[in-house]
């Protein structure tokens, strides 16, 4: 990887030229509901999300099979999509229903129909480019305050990244970061992948030096701290279970952080917040104390976000002792990127790591220091000067 | 060919194997400090392990087990006796 004067290179790579297979995304069921087809372009592709009388929410290819007009652009007549260019009806399972002007529908009038689920109140579609059905022991697990009235509702909110979508699940195994980035510094840093699971333990106390207007308004992560126990679900939903200090008052909450491809260099994130409701507190304002934390963890996204579409991809990162395990979580990450048949053995094989924070805390606790120090020394000159 | 490339880590090469004192799985471990600890398992010792296969029993998904703590205390005896070298990548 060092050239012979020494000097290490970056190995770039290129983006996947599939996209990953499993569960994706693709926001809030709810507002999908409103009796209008919805536009997503995702997949390299755009897709129609359209409900029937049922309330039922299904998704197709966007382009109509007959001429390629944007059905997103069309109405929903009956349980079926019509094309706003020349009315062809296309009915739930892809089959064209009816083409209104002409005696008979073709027998190969057959569009791409998405598999898709309701969980957690949001809405996901299925990717295989081989064609395949979801097998039932990947499907997306039920988070039981969202569906509990001792819950807040939930927040959420997206952004588009240009940047392959690997930087954002690269997040699970990058313990440094989150001091850096995200305000937080992390004391307690583990990870485990086994099968289509990737999970990340992490505790994290706060930084007293920096205090943004967000993690003013917020406070998760106080003196007592943060504990996060967050897994990926497949290759881009990922459940974050949280319990911080609220004020004097430990709170838990459930993140989601979730993401899908529209071309190999965008994607789009996802998040959503639920709060467990403090006891006196109305349905509204625990709403208020969930929007706040979403808030706060927008800002932490954006802050990412601002660090993806200016770094380099690098297929070969050059790593210390006290980083994470970066390679064996991309070598998980691969599985949803080869066909099934194809995954070898011990690239879906529990793999734990657990990073040695000590010499971070000692480093961060320093320069922390250092920060409060500086700062004081700000105030009392500025007390001096206007005394 | 769909263009990912998942390669080894370069800090792989000082991987043990060590045994689990209370069901004899066995793992390949290495630590790079005295609290990094590093463990790969296959799927045989995934099936071994009486921990897992008892919380297995009441539902728990092995992937959302943080570890198995028998197997943790082999790898830290290991590691306090020799056996499991302690050392930087």
């Amino acid at each position: 990887m060092n050239d012979r004067s020494g000097v290490r290179s970056i190995d770039a790579g290129a983006p996947p030229t599939r996209f990953a297979r499993g569960w994706h995304c693709l926001g809030l069921a709810g507002p999908f509901r409103d009796g209008s087809p919805h536009a997503v372009e995702a997949f390299g592709t755009k897709l129609v999300v359209f409900a029937d009388e049922s309330g039922q929410l299904h998704v197709l290819d966007a382009y109509c099979r007959h001429m390629g007009g944007d059905l997103t652009r069309g109405t929903i007549k009956g349980g079926s999509i019509a094309c706003p260019f020349h009315d062809w009806r296309w009915g739930p399972d892809g089959k064209c229903t009816k083409i209104p002007y002409s005696r008979r529908v073709p027998p190969t009038a057959r569009t791409r129909s998405w598999v898709t689920l309701e969980q957690n109140q949001q809405l996901f579609v299925w990717n295989d480019p081989q064609g395949g059905l979801p097998p039932a022991d990947v499907t997306i697990p039920r988070i039981d305050g969202a569906y509990s009235d001792e819950w807040s509702n939930w927040t959420w909110d997206s952004l588009t990244v240009d940047a392959n979508c690997r930087e954002v699940v690269d997040n699970v195994v990058d313990m440094a970061h989150f001091f850096y980035i995200h305000y937080a510094f992390p004391t307690y840093f583990r990870n485990v992948f086994e099968g289509h699971i990737a999970a990340q333990y992490l505790k994290t106390r706060s930084r007293p030096d920096y205090e943004p207007d967000a993690r003013q308004a917020a406070g998760p992560a106080t003196e007592i701290g943060l504990v996060s126990e967050a897994a990926y679900y497949g290759p881009s939903y990922m459940i974050d279970n949280l319990s911080y200090d609220y004020h004097g008052v430990p709170m838990d909450a459930v993140l989601i952080n979730c993401h899908y491809p529209v071309t190999p260099e965008r994607f789009i994130l996802q998040w959503g917040v639920i709060v467990k409701k403090l006891p006196g507190l109305s349905p509204e304002q625990a709403d208020k104390v969930a929007a706040k934390f979403a808030k706060f963890v927008g800002l932490g996204f954006q802050q990412d976000v601002d660090i993806w579409t200016h770094k380099s991809r690098i297929d070969n990162p050059l790593l210390c002792a006290d980083d994470g395990p970066v390679y064996q979580l991309r070598r998980w990450y691969e599985q949803f990127y080869l066909d099934v048949d194809g995954i070898p053995a011990d690239m879906v094989a529990r793999h734990e790591f657990e990073v040695d924070t000590s010499r971070a805390v000692e480093a961060w606790e320093a320069e922390v220091a250092a920060n409060l120090a500086a700062r004081q020394a700000d105030t009392s000159h500025a007390g001096a000067s206007s005394a | 060919m769909t263009g990912v490339v998942a390669r080894p880590d370069e800090r792989r090469s000082r991987y043990c194997p060590v045994e689990c004192g209370a069901c004899g799985a066995v793992v390949l471990a290495a630590k790079f400090s005295v609290q990094h600890t590093s463990v790969q398992w296959d799927a045989a010792a995934v099936r071994q392990c009486t921990e897992f296969a008892r919380r297995a029993a009441v539902g728990e998904q092995t992937a959302l087990i943080e570890r198995c703590n028998a197997m943790r205390a082999s790898i830290e005896a290991a590691a306090v006796e020799g056996r499991l070298p302690v050392s930087p990548p």
